[in-house]
């Protein structure tokens, strides 16, 4: 009698508090789909054919999902001017202390640039191409990052999500493969 | 409601039938636990399902109705593992991104259960069903109605 009860409560105890992480669970790829990666500023001024920029995005997460940090954040960007290309892709890298992508919460990451090439900075576009390495659950099983597109003239504007892949690592032999949406 | 139990009390093979997927969901639900957290269970995770095995077996009361109990319990546990973690891929994700996280779930689940801690709970499973054969009188009541 006395060990059914027992069974029953642990039953009920544990089915309780799986009932929460499951909940939370069934929204994490939603999350991952909806993470919102917009260009706050760019604020730029040019010395002859040179620049320099502030550049500041912000990532939000829109879901109510728990459980996501933002670990790297890739810039890669070429600016397009007078109509063509002029500039050579730039490549960074911003390590940023692990920051929890909770409901609601919003991560700023802003970084300088000062471009290195004489070019033309009329009619001026700047595409970039972000990646964003995520911490999740899946961790130890899993390694899961996010890419960006977002174009801009100098103005505020939202990132369009083009990928997000998740590769098998450390324990998991499963051929690696990845998963885009 | 308390037809319902009686019916259960008086009944001891209605019990163990109803006993097994009671003891399968309890694992699952504290796998899952640790899977949509970690994702690989943490000792405290292997004790608690340790315990239930330890209790299932000795509500069994016997080596046989325990072993078969047991291995229908790891698999109700194991399917429903598998089934609730891959739903939510494969409706949020692209076809190959949802066989790919069903696959990553599946390794993490068998890397999770075998080969020890399945051992582990085989063995607590029997050792219940020993001390529930020898300590226990009577088939097992859940009758909690009457005293």
């Amino acid at each position: 009698m006395t060990l059914a009860i027992a069974l029953a409560l642990v039953t009920v105890t544990s089915s309780g508090v799986a009932a929460v992480s499951t909940a939370n669970y069934f929204q994490f790829y939603t999350a991952l789909g909806q993470l919102q990666l917009n260009l706050k500023s760019l604020a730029y001024k040019t010395v002859g054919n040179l620049a320099e920029a502030n550049i500041t995005f912000t990532l939000d997460n829109p879901t109510e999902y728990r459980g996501i940090s933002m670990l790297l954040f890739e810039p890669n960007f070429v600016v397009n001017a007078s109509g063509e290309t002029v500039t050579r892709p730039l490549g960074l890298s911003i390590v940023q202390e692990i920051s929890k992508l909770d409901p609601g919460k919003m991560v700023r990451v802003a970084f300088p640039f000062n471009s290195t090439w004489n070019q033309s900075w009329q009619n001026v576009q700047f595409i970039f191409t972000i990646t964003i390495n995520l911490s999740t659950f899946l961790d130890q099983a899993a390694s899961i990052s996010t890419t960006y597109l977002c174009v801009s003239g100098g103005s505020p504007s939202t990132c369009e999500q083009v990928a997000v892949r998740i590769q098998g690592t450390g324990g998991f032999h499963g051929g690696g493969g990845g998963g885009g949406f | 409601m308390e037809k319902v139990v009686g019916r259960i009390a008086k009944n001891e093979k209605l019990g163990e039938i109803l006993l097994v997927p009671l003891w399968g969901g309890s694992i699952a639900a504290v796998l899952f636990n640790s899977l949509f957290q970690n994702p690989y269970p943490t000792f405290l995770h292997y004790l608690i399902i340790f315990s239930l095995c330890l209790i299932a077996g000795a509500l069994m009361q016997d080596i046989a109705k325990a072993l078969l109990g047991f291995f229908t319990a790891m698999a109700v546990a194991i399917a429903i593992l598998i089934g609730v973690s891959s739903v939510p891929a494969f409706s949020a994700l692209s076809p190959e991104g949802g066989t790919f996280i069903e696959s990553l779930m599946i390794v993490i689940i068998f890397q999770s259960t075998f080969p020890i801690p399945f051992i582990t709970y085989l063995v607590a499973s029997m050792i219940g069903a020993l001390l529930g054969d020898r300590y226990l009188e009577g088939s097992f009541n859940l009758d909690w109605t009457r005293s």
